[in-house]
């Protein structure tokens, strides 16, 4: 188990209203697995405020960055105590 | 003709005389509407002798297709030029009312010529076109202008756009703007329009647009009007507007920081576009027929500028008025900025980067007090910031020589030409292209020289590419970007020439249906994408008969040095490379940088073809 931080970033906070949580996890997958348990409650909640009924993963709509490598779709990464992994929103814009 | 209002306006403001011109069929059939088909009638208009601000040359702005109408987010409308600022193809895109108004109240846009010898501005209203003296609004801000305006005509929904002092004072990235801030930016329009002495334009109109088949178009738009609201894409741009980016720029490497030596400033999450809605908006609002509402309206209570109602400032500006000089900016400050560039009426980013550059010069040694009059340029000082706004838009002291951008300000300093971040004379804009390899390319090969955009690259790097367009996803750093850019600067071609916001992911299926409905059109998919490369092929033919070539598409060297960390990690795009493979998918000549004859052929311009010479 790696003791990761994971932190929530700029829209992903508000809509969340977290900004970084510190997590115990064997890997990316055990990452997405507590996102989607922890926050995908919050996020559908606000989805629906918005008047929005489709459901979307906060996972299919972010990119993970360590290190500013995007380690969403590598296989084998191996995550070390202390890591700050930055979950960033899908959306580019300005 | 189904679609259009079938005419122009066009004015000789030297004879002071407007006239309605019928509407080219054949080029709004190819080119269909905005800066697209604004360019095709620049081609015929401008050669490398036109002066860019002598009467010759003319300034068009014109709709998009669907502005005006009951579809989503169809609010943006544009202009072209030849620039003063870089002396090739200018154009230029905005959001807000004005397109759509324009087209309202009777137009398929207005092609400005000549130059008037007092201060004017045209007032439009249902068809009906007059010139009225501005003798009263020249010197005024953009704000008080707007203001005055509508004071005259007793009518505060009437739509304006118009320069401010520092288009009057000829700053050669004058910008046009329209509502608060809105902007016609980047190439020097405004000046454009303050040489000709025209203040402004003031259009109202409820002329009905004749479509071919009204029905069918309401329903498609309510679809497409849900597709937009409950999308992933709207959501992110509802809640935190572009200014959101910021957090996300910090991540990525992507903003640039003391004049692009530096990982992006940390600081700026002070003023991020999440800041902004956790400690100062009071609402959102909108453009024209936009359901996403990404504009946000604050309130700052604290710091030196007090605002009871403000828009915020989009990324761009946050970042070119703030980290590019190291300014570890408060939300006050930070407004004021955005404020002072719109009501003077200048390009925010061109003119941060000029800023920058000379806070560069000043740590380096090359510039002293002696040459700012005063000013301590260390990075991080804010008041000479301050100041540099004031005299830029004035066109007054040292902020004269920032006016002329940083292409002038390294010939004047005897420095080499790649410190200047610029391509073809005009700035990057804040999306760093050793973030996003792929923005490098689009910076090098946007006719009108850097400019963000002409295609989303850093946004389908992200993953988050049109669904329908099947745009090949490759990570930030690759270098096989060539084929992405090229299809995604087709598709933004064609959402300008519609006149559909970036932001608004709709279904292709319903674009082509919304076209058809209205013109009677059958497009599809491959036909639109075909007219997007067309208006592209055509806006870098015009700024190659303006004097570009293989050697105007580089990137600066500044730009290409490693930064070690802060979302980076040491990254540089391989230009060889992708440009290599841009340049054979657009069929372009090595030696020349021309698109070939054949390409043009194919795409049904033998005329330009014949006109630049392509072989």
């Amino acid at each position: 188990m790696a003791k990761v931080h994971i932190n929530f970033i700029g829209p992903w906070r508000v809509f969340l209203g977290t900004r970084t949580v510190t997590v115990n996890v064997n890997s990316i997958d055990g990452v997405r697995d507590y996102i989607e348990t922890h926050y995908g409650p919050v996020y559908e909640k606000k989805l629906k405020s918005m008047g929005a009924d489709k459901k979307q993963p906060i996972w299919d709509n972010s990119n993970i960055l360590l290190n500013g490598t995007n380690i969403k779709t590598l296989k084998g990464v191996i995550l070390q105590d202390g890591d700050k992994l930055d979950v960033i929103p899908k959306v580019a814009g300005g | 003709m189904n679609g259009y209002q079938g005419k122009l306006l066009v004015a000789d403001l030297t004879k002071g005389t407007l006239i309605d011109e019928p509407l080219n069929e054949r080029y709004a059939r190819d080119f269909i509407g905005s800066t697209s088909l604004a360019a095709r009638y620049l081609f015929d208009m401008v050669d490398e002798k036109t002066d860019p601000l002598g009467p010759d040359n003319p300034l068009i702005l014109m709709p998009g297709l669907l502005n005006g109408t009951s579809g989503p987010s169809v609010s943006r409308w544009g202009g072209a030029t030849k620039s003063p600022y870089t002396g090739y193809y200018g154009d230029a895109n905005a959001s807000a009312w004005f397109g759509a108004e324009l087209k309202n109240a009777g137009y398929d846009g207005i092609i400005l010529k000549g130059k008037s010898a007092k201060p004017v501005y045209i007032h439009i209203k249902d068809g009906v076109a007059e010139l009225k003296d501005a003798s009263h609004l020249w010197g005024k801000d953009t704000y008080k202008t707007q203001e005055e305006i509508k004071k005259a005509c007793g009518d505060n929904r009437i739509q304006i756009a118009c320069i401010g002092p520092a288009s009057e004072n000829l700053v050669l990235y004058g910008n046009i703007i329209s509502e608060y801030g809105h902007c016609l930016g980047r190439a020097g329009l405004g000046c454009v329009m303050g040489s000709k002495k025209v203040k402004a334009i003031a259009v109202r109109g409820k002329m009905k647009l004749p479509m071919q088949d009204p029905e069918k178009f309401r329903e498609v738009a309510r679809t497409a009007m849900t597709e937009v609201k409950e999308g992933f894409f709207s959501m992110i741009m509802h809640e935190t507007g572009t200014a959101g980016w910021i957090d996300s720029a910090i991540s990525y490497g992507d903003g640039p920081t003391n004049y692009y030596t530096a990982p992006t400033l940390p600081q700026a999450a002070k003023i991020s576009g999440a800041t902004q809605v956790e400690q100062y908006q009071t609402e959102s609002t909108a453009c024209y027929s936009c359901p996403i509402r990404c504009r946000k309206i604050l309130q700052i209570k604290e710091g030196k500028y007090l605002y009871d109602r403000v828009e915020g400032p989009e990324y761009e500006t946050l970042i070119a008025w703030g980290a590019m000089m190291g300014l570890d900016l408060d939300m006050s400050t930070a407004v004021y900025f955005n404020e002072m560039c719109n009501a003077y009426g200048f390009d925010t980013i061109s003119s941060g980067v000029s800023a920058g550059y000379a806070f560069y010069l000043y740590h380096l040694g090359v510039i002293t007090e002696k040459e700012t009059g005063g000013l301590k340029l260390v990075w991080g000082n804010t008041d000479a910031a301050v100041e540099l706004v004031h005299q830029i838009g004035k066109n007054q002291g040292f902020g004269a020589i920032l006016a002329g951008g940083t292409k002038r300000m390294a010939q004047k300093y005897g420095r080499p030409v790649g410190e200047a971040v610029q391509t073809k004379g005009l700035e990057l804009p804040m999306h760093d292209p050793r973030a996003f390899h792929s923005m490098g390319l689009v910076y090098v090969t946007a006719a009108r020289g850097a400019d963000h955009n002409k295609s989303d690259g850093y946004n389908i790097d992200g993953g988050t590419g049109h669904p329908d367009l099947a745009f090949k996803i490759t990570d930030r750093w690759a270098d096989d970007k060539a084929e992405m850019v090229e299809r995604s600067q087709n598709w933004r071609a064609v959402c300008d020439s519609i006149g559909i916001c970036h932001w608004a992911i709709i279904p292709v299926a319903l674009i082509t249906d919304m076209i058809n409905a209205s013109t009677g059109w059958k497009m599809d998919l491959d036909q639109l994408l075909k007219a997007g490369e067309r208006a592209f092929q055509l806006q870098r033919s015009l700024s190659c008969k303006l004097g570009i070539s293989v050697e105007d598409d580089v990137l600066p060297e500044l730009t290409m040095r490693p930064i070690p960390d802060g979302g980076q990690e040491g990254h540089v795009p391989n230009m060889e490379k992708m440009l290599s493979e841009y340049y054979a998918i657009r069929d372009w000549n090595k030696a020349t940088g021309k698109p070939s004859k054949k390409r043009l052929e194919s795409l049904g311009m033998p005329e330009i073809a014949v006109s630049i010479g392509a072989e």
